[in-house]
């Protein structure tokens, strides 16, 4: 469903490069900073691996991308009438577990202690949902043939399932989320059409596609992201998202069931 | 919320008042009526002046039918009878009984009056109504505009206090309300969706249109349903003379319009269509891919009338438009209104003028997604039914009442979502709301004195919410608290607003006065968009158990001055508007089919200000204007920025429009027109972080930053062809954007493709230097 309103904006710039000629420039601005905050991004699965958490800060806009890792955090999460699992710093900022097998419908409360303050997460984690195949099709629109690959599921019925598509390019993480509710499909047998332009797939690309359940509180923190930079339809009015993490902090903790495939793209 | 019983106890007062009025006033009077129309096609003149030579106490304009009425005691008058761009009347006229007298004015070829006028040469300073701005159709086409098609809701925007939502976006913001706020009517009929194409063109084909008034301020009590402004629009009745042929071929769209006589001074008919060939130009592509895309926009206008007797008139007017985009078998995308309106015209006496009128109004969209495997289509309706009745009765040379009432019955659909089995979408309806707006009103236009005049009015608004399914409340963080069933036609919730509305303006000499202005406003739909541009997506909700009415007070002061004979026109008005139980959305908010969309709803306060400049040269080779606006536009929601007011998206501290026209002879026009303001209100980054992979940034509080500076000049050219031919024709040259100014359209930060590392700014402009050729003709 998101790629409807998807299409719509790449039609809306479609009229406008047709009628105009749009341009782009960078544009030098002063923007304000911030106190460095919290980012927390920790992902558990329902595979007997080891877990990793990720502590980072904000940096400023004009600073470098790369992580500014937070060490020496107390990193511990907490199976609901479960055990508790102690993550240990392997390289700074980020913490691994032991190896443990989550399970689908049980929750899970992560704790990150740093400098004396607790950060609390909690997420329920959804019931698995496999994929069952990456299929690929073809799609035109003015001039331009686009390769897109389709996810293929069974929706469970009856409750509420959001998904985070991980996308891999040769190995290489797409930087998108590709997050859907099943509002719209609720129950069906679902082709979720993914959109990979810059650049575009071409013939001999080895798309790999995770897909990964997740509570709606993830699926929102992701999704308002996306709504910002507008993958998901018009630019909205930006906000910060809220995290499932208390005080402050920013990222989410997911607990989420966990499929891969992968196809070559012909 | 009022009670009901003061309600009919202040009717019965104001009854009393306006018996009394009457036997005041009872002396030996004799009224002349009739209408003023244009001598070559009888089409009527609205808001022509009518004013008795040498009294300026005396004197009226004619209504939206071009009807006028004043009572008189027995004597020898001189009429003067004036509109713009037409030569001014004079006839002597003895009045010992009642007369019906119609004036027919000539249009004057030399046309040196500006786009905007006023009626009378100095109306502006004399009527108590102020934050009011009239559009002369006629001279539109000499101003410049985007692609050479010209458009009234751009001209309006180049006003002061009435300011474009963005570029190539035909929505506007009048003094700090939102786009939702301003009440657009075409003959009467609500258009909710007034743009084509995204928003570059505006749905009102100006060939088709006589007159359009738009108030910024001061409403009269006819008026309501809107917080902000009304935005008037009349269609032409049609040539009431002869059949003529009118059009024109442009470098995006063609139009042609036809308008005649049925029976010759009796009856006529005008019809004007418009379309947009874009895709024209794609179906000759030689790539076969392009051919299969539609994009295109229509409008198509219509009316006729019958002049049944001298007493009766009957109007039937429509608007129809639409917009089709469609990626061949995998996506389409329509939309568009339908408005029809039938009028009656009664004239009960020669005091007395009733209009009837029957309404109807549509928008809707469907968006169909044809991709196999997941087909889907989304439609969407709002659609109204609305009578209305309305009275003018010149009781006297003092007093000009209107009074009437309005019955509007709304429906909203909100969203069907149709599949076929074979695909892996779910079939969804989200309940359709209906609701029914009632109103009543009467104003009172008052000569108090020479020097003071008062338009004054009040006007009761209820609306009430109908059932028909499942009505929910939520609390304050979106959980609902409560959903209750109700029966088809069953009434959930009412509200009841009274509305006064008072002007007043008290003439300094001549040339010179001070106006006040106090109008409270009610709007009881509301369009919700979360998106930082306006889309034909955008959803109207109703007032309902958790959404109260929009609430506008608006104080205004003015000082209006002409000066060299009325020649130089210049005015100040000052605006205080508090708004109450405005609406946004909480962040995050997922619209696509919502079924609970009021859970994401949140209210709060607004409150604008600002003064307004202006200053015109109306007469002479070289005329036009200079607007400047100084405002300011605050919200306050205790979800947003710690409750702490902010700057509004609509928030432009500075806006200047300057217009100029020169016409060195008969036939060469040329104009410019150069518009600045500040950038607008928009939430920036004030950090980033990664977050599995991808860089997410952090953003500071809502609208702290300004985009760029906006700022353009456009001139354009035309070329009349000799005069006095049957066959006239004129070619238009433009250039919008002169200068190649980038403004910026939208502002994304995302990482430097050059290096990952880095993030960056980038401005994205819609266009730079765009010449334009139009060739129109007349026969």
């Amino acid at each position: 469903m998101n790629n409807i309103f998807k299409k719509q904006l790449i039609l809306s710039v479609l009229i406008v490069t047709v009628l105009f000629t749009s341009c782009e420039k960078v544009i030098d601005l002063k923007l304000n900073n911030t106190e460095p905050k919290l980012v927390i991004e920790a992902i558990l699965i329902d595979l007997d691996v080891k877990h990793i958490v990720s502590i980072t800060k904000t940096v400023n806009f004009d600073a470098s991308n790369d992580k500014v890792p937070v060490s020496n955090a107390i990193v511990a999460i907490k199976e609901e009438n479960g055990p508790t699992i102690v993550y240990t710093e392997q390289t700074p900022g980020n913490y691994i577990s032991s190896k443990y097998k989550a399970i689908p419908g049980k929750k899970y409360t992560m704790s990150v202690i740093v400098n004396g303050q607790t950060y609390v997460a909690t997420s329920i984690m959804p019931l698995a949902v496999p994929i069952k195949s990456l299929s690929q099709i073809e799609l035109s629109a003015f001039g331009e043939t686009r390769k897109i690959v389709q996810v293929n599921y069974n929706d469970p019925a009856g409750i509420a399932n959001f998904y985070y598509n991980r996308v891999f390019i040769n190995n290489l993480k797409k930087e998108r989320y590709y997050v859907e509710s099943d509002r719209f499909n609720d129950g069906r047998e679902v082709k979720n059409n993914i959109f990979i332009d810059e650049p575009n797939l071409v013939t001999g690309d080895k798309v790999k596609v995770q897909l990964l359940t997740i509570d709606a509180n993830v699926y929102k923190y992701l999704f308002s992201i996306t709504q910002i930079t507008g993958n998901g339809g018009p630019p909205t009015t930006p906000a910060n998202p809220e995290s499932n993490f208390n005080n402050g902090a920013l990222g989410f903790f997911s607990a989420s069931s966990f499929t891969v495939d992968s196809l070559v793209i012909k | 919320m009022i009670n009901i019983f003061a309600v009919k106890r202040l009717a019965v007062l104001v009854l009393i008042y306006f018996i009394s009025l009457s036997f005041l006033y009872a002396q030996k009077n004799y009224t002349i009526n009739g209408v003023v129309k244009n001598s070559a096609t009888s089409e009527t003149l609205i808001g022509a002046s009518v004013k008795i030579s040498g009294v300026s106490q005396l004197g009226t304009s004619t209504n939206s039918y071009g009807f006028y009425s004043i009572s008189l005691p027995e004597g020898q008058y001189k009429f003067e009878v004036s509109y713009v761009g037409y030569v001014t009347l004079i006839k002597e006229i003895n009045i010992s009984a009642n007369v019906k007298q119609d004036f027919s004015l000539e249009e004057s070829n030399n046309l040196n009056e500006v786009v905007i006028t006023n009626i009378r040469r100095n109306d502006n300073v004399i009527k108590a109504q102020m934050g009011v701005e009239k559009l002369n159709i006629k001279d539109i086409q000499n101003i410049p505009v985007l692609f050479g098609e010209k458009d009234i809701l751009k001209t309006l925007q180049l006003l002061p206090g009435i300011k474009s939502a963005g570029e190539g976006n035909s929505g506007f913001y009048v003094r700090g309300g939102s786009t939702d706020q301003n009440l657009i009517l075409l003959d009467e009929a609500p258009v909710y969706n007034a743009s084509h194409l995204l928003g570059f063109f505006s749905t009102f084909n100006s060939d088709a249109i006589k007159d359009v008034t738009v108030y910024k301020g001061g409403m009269p009590a006819q008026y309501g349903g809107r917080l902000s402004s009304v935005l008037d629009i009349r269609m032409n009745d049609g040539n009431k003379k002869e059949t003529t042929f009118e059009g024109g071929i442009g470098l995006i769209s063609s139009r042609l319009k036809i308008e005649g006589p049925f029976v010759k001074d009796k009856s006529s008919f005008m019809v004007s269509g418009r379309r947009t060939y874009a895709d024209a130009f794609l179906a000759l592509a030689p790539d076969t891919s392009l051919r299969g895309n539609t994009l295109y926009f229509y409008d198509l206008n219509a009316k006729a009338n019958y002049q049944l007797d001298e007493k009766n008139t009957v109007y039937l007017s429509g608007y129809f438009g639409r917009d089709k985009l469609g990626l061949n078998e995998t996506f389409g995308f329509n939309w568009g209104n339908a408005t029809g309106t039938l009028r009656w015209n009664h004239l009960f006496s020669n005091k007395l003028f009733s209009n009837t009128s029957l309404i109807v109004s549509k928008y809707d969209y469907t968006i169909e997604n044809l991709l196999s495997g997941s087909e889907f289509k989304v439609n969407s309706s709002i659609s109204d039914f609305n009578l209305k009745q309305d009275f003018n009765i010149a009781l006297n040379n003092k007093h000009e009442l209107k009074f009437g009432f309005d019955a509007l019955h709304h429906t909203i659909a909100p969203g069907q979502i149709s599949s076929p089995s074979t695909s892996s979408v779910n079939e969804i309806k989200i309940e359709t709301r209906k609701g029914v707006e009632l109103a009543a009103y009467f104003s009172d236009q008052y000569n108090l004195s020479d020097k003071i005049k008062l338009v004054y009015g009040l006007r009761l608004s209820s609306f009430s919410l109908l059932g028909g399914g499942n009505f929910k409340t939520f609390d304050v963080d979106g959980n609902q608290s409560s959903s209750t069933f109700y029966k088809s036609s069953e009434i959930v919730k009412t509200y009841i607003n009274l509305e006064p509305r008072f002007s007043a303006s008290f003439q300094l000499d001549d040339t010179k006065s001070l106006k006040a202005s106090y109008t409270r406003n009610v709007q009881n739909l509301h369009l919700m968009s979360n998106s930082t541009a306006t889309s034909p997506t955008d959803l109207y909700i109703m007032n309902s158990l958790n959404t109260k009415p929009e609430l506008a007070d608006q104080f205004s002061l003015g000082y209006f001055n002409n000066f060299n004979d009325n020649d130089y026109e210049f005015s100040a008005e000052t605006y205080y508007k508090p708004m109450q139980n405005q609406i946004e959305y909480r962040n995050g908010t997922d619209l696509r089919g919502n079924q609970n969309v009021e859970a994401d709803l949140i209210y709060g306060k607004g409150r604008a200000y600002g003064i307004e400049l202006f200053f015109k040269k109306k007469y002479g080779k070289f005329n036009g204007w200079i607007g400047y606006t100084l405002s300011k536009t605050e919200r306050q929601f205790s979800q947003i920025n710690n409750n702490t007011w902010f700057a509004a998206r609509q928030d432009r501290p500075h806006d200047i429009s300057v217009v100029g026209i020169y016409k060195p002879g008969k036939r060469w026009i040329f104009s410019s027109t150069f518009v600045y303001s500040s950038g607008n209100a928009v939430t920036f980054p004030i950090g980033k972080y990664n977050l599995d992979g991808q860089t997410v940034f952090y953003y500071g509080e809502r609208n702290a930053n300004r985009t760029p500076d906006f700022h353009r000049l456009d001139v354009s050219a035309t070329l009349e062809g000799k005069p006095n031919k049957k066959f006239k024709s004129s070619w238009n040259f433009g250039i919008c954007n002169l200068y190649n100014r980038k403004n910026p359209f939208s502002i994304d930060f995302k990482d430097n493709p050059d290096n990952t590392s880095q993030t960056q700014a980038v401005q994205t402009s819609l266009f730079g230097i765009i010449p334009s050729v139009t060739w129109n003709f007349k026969f």
